[in-house]
């Protein structure tokens, strides 16, 4: 099991450093000179040779990337153009953390949600609870999130004043509305591979076994049938955490939520290239992590993992 | 119900509705289990045995099918009277069961120990530590090796045979009154299947219970069962002590399998087999079921269904050449 662990944190790392030289490049891909891009079209020629002068533009790349990933080690991922302050500021002074306390409790609540609703449709398979879960779960993933939030806004914020329609304030109760917004695509997405899981894990022969046992059917369903189903459901669990921690720009657009996603996109209009390059980093870096993590519960679930 | 019969299954039908209309998986069965004895089912993928074994169980939650008529009789009681919390309490305790496949038979996540215990726990009620105990015991019981590291592994580390044996343990954990043994030798290796054959025997007179034993093959019944039922098409065709059937066939059906029997010393190019497939359950012929494949049918075979004609002790044959009125005796 370490074995396995310290494999799989190899080639994370193998990993994250392909992602670092396309970060690193992706500001080089861009059509036109980085630093007359941050000028502007009009500034005159010594303000462009000084900005290229001054982020090191004009060394050649191998040495700019060593540069940029010396200090990456450091925990220093540069300056921002648009502040002059550090990027790791920018991003973890309160950004991030509103991003994934907003990631967390979507996760939480529309994957718990989304199991019941699952199981339960999964086990009364053909009758009225199996259509109008499965009604919801289509409802809910064809209905887009911003409208969504946007009805909530309407409804809840200014119609009837119960919650704030914007969450800059960042108490428990600006979180209601972004992740029910966020949540209801994902709770659907979970409710759907479950009771898919469910319908096919209740059909094998051990669900069989077990009931030849005279287990209650609670046992064989929670027991026998549904962990053999999380197998399938964790990774999609899994995936969708990794959305989520990448913030969600629609969401956090709609209420004024200070998220990595809102900044994410206020750095690219403002080509604020070295948040730009810190934010792909950190992104990625949640999907590779995740996926490890996803791997490692595999491992617990199923035995055969394990041990291979 | 005479005092010796330990289970009596009276007119059994049992029917799954789909939304392509009615299966009769059986239709209309009838017969007795002697305490202590072994029966044997004989018959043809899809004859309606395995649906027999699920109807004494009562295992059909998740499909469509249910008893529509008949009675199971166990302990005097009907079984098909019970509520769904009575019948847990006799499966896995009095009645339990084995299946074909040991391969996917067991859950993949959990630990073969557990598997086991689950069942002396829930039916014995005993704690922890004594179920684990009996567990070692039982599983110690069917012969399988380091039993003791094993209660802590997985069904995929062990062989079919290895988990069939498993499965055994935990069909007789709670020293079940009826086994039913659906195929548990046919998906094994040759060798595998008379050592399991040989473990399920033994354990028969130790426990003392009796057996219901559905097989495809006539040679694991010339070996180990008292009594035998031919199905086929949802019916008993014929039924009879195991030296009765074999001795002296009555019904064209069993004559025909026992000549699908390679016998030893014997050279053929080809082996005997009963022309034509079982018929679509949906498409049923009239008058005897096995009439459009049999070699030996007169008129009257497509017109009317026979009825069982008595040989007396339990031999019974449902095909209209044992009438005198055929050529026949009775």
């Amino acid at each position: 099991m370490l074995l396995y662990i310290i494999k799989r944190l190899l080639s994370v790392i193998g990993t994250m450093l392909l992602v670092s030289v396309v970060a690193f490049l992706f500001i080089h891909l861009i059509p036109g000179e980085p630093a007359r891009l941050l000028a502007g079209e009009k500034a005159p020629q010594e303000t462009v040779d000084r900005i290229t002068e001054k982020l090191g533009l004009n060394q050649p790349l191998p040495v700019q990337y060593f540069k940029w990933m010396g200090g990456i080690l450091q925990g220093d991922f540069g300056e921002s153009y648009r502040t002059g302050r550090p990027v790791t500021e920018e991003i973890f002074e309160s950004r991030y953390g509103n991003t994934v306390r907003l990631a967390l409790v979507t996760l939480v609540w529309s994957t718990l949600v989304g199991l019941v609703i699952g199981v339960w449709a999964g086990t009364h398979a053909g009758k009225w609870q199996d259509y109008s879960s499965v009604t919801i779960a289509v409802a809910g993933q064809a209905v887009p999130s911003f409208w969504i939030g946007l009805m909530l806004i309407f409804f809840l914020g200014v119609k009837l004043k119960w919650l704030p329609i914007s969450s800059m304030s960042g108490d428990w109760k600006s979180l209601i509305m972004p992740t029910i917004t966020m949540g209801g695509g994902l709770m659907a997405t979970v409710a759907r591979y479950t009771r898919s899981a469910m319908l096919e894990t209740l059909r094998e022969d051990y669900t069989r076994t077990a009931r030849a046992k005279g287990l209650a059917e609670n046992t064989v369903v929670w027991k026998h049938a549904f962990r053999n189903s999380m197998i399938t459901v964790i990774t999609i669990v899994g995936v969708s955490f990794g959305d989520l921690l990448g913030g969600s720009v629609l969401v956090e657009e709609v209420f004024a939520y200070p998220g990595i996603g809102k900044y994410l996109v206020d750095s690219i209009n403002l080509r604020d290239y070295t948040a730009v390059q810190a934010l792909i980093l950190l992104i990625s870096a949640h999907y590779v992590i995740i996926n490890l993590l996803v791997d490692v519960l595999y491992a617990v679930i199923n035995p055969e993992i394990k041990y291979n | 119900m005479k005092s010796n019969n330990i289970l009596e299954v009276n007119g059994l039908k049992t029917y799954f509705f789909t939304d392509n209309g009615t299966i009769k998986a059986v239709d209309d069965l009838s017969f007795a289990l002697k305490e202590g004895s072994t029966l044997g089912i004989v018959g043809e993928s899809g004859s309606g045995k395995s649906v027999t074994s699920l109807s004494i169980m009562g295992l059909f939650r998740g499909t469509t099918g249910r008893i529509v008529e008949g009675e199971i009789l166990f302990d005097g009681k009907d079984l098909t009277k019970l509520s769904e919390e009575e019948r847990r309490k006799i499966r896995g305790k009095d009645i339990s069961m084995i299946f074909q496949e040991p391969m996917t038979s067991l859950n993949p996540v959990l630990k073969i120990g557990e598997q086991v215990a689950e069942a002396i726990r829930l039916h014995q009620g005993v704690s922890r530590a004594e179920a684990r105990e009996q567990t070692i015991r039982i599983l110690k019981e069917t012969g399988l090796p380091r039993v003791e590291s094993m209660v802590n592994e997985y069904p995929f580390q062990l062989s079919g045979g290895q988990r069939q044996r498993v499965m055994i343990a935990m069909a007789l954990s709670c020293h079940p009154k009826i086994l039913i043994a659906d195929e548990p030798t046919t998906a094994l290796d040759v060798t595998i299947q008379a050592q399991i054959l040989d473990l399920i025997m033994r354990l028969k007179e130790k426990i003392g219970m009796s057996i219901i034993f559905i097989t495809h093959s006539l040679g694991v019944v010339a070996e180990i069962c008292d009594e035998v039922i031919v199905m086929y098409c949802s019916r008993a065709m014929e039924t009879g002590s195991t030296v009765d059937i074999f001795k002296n066939p009555k019904h064209p059906y069993t004559k025909g399998l026992m000549a699908s029997i390679p016998k030893l010393g014997e050279h053929l190019d080809m082996l005997y087999t009963i022309p034509g497939n079982v018929p679509n359950p949906r498409h049923m012929p009239a008058g005897c079921k096995f009439q459009p494949r049999c070699q030996e049918a007169i008129p009257i075979c497509s017109e009317q269904e026979p009825p069982f004609f008595d040989y007396g002790n339990g031999h019974t044959s449902r095909c209209w050449l044992c009438s005198r009125k055929y050529g026949g005796e009775l």
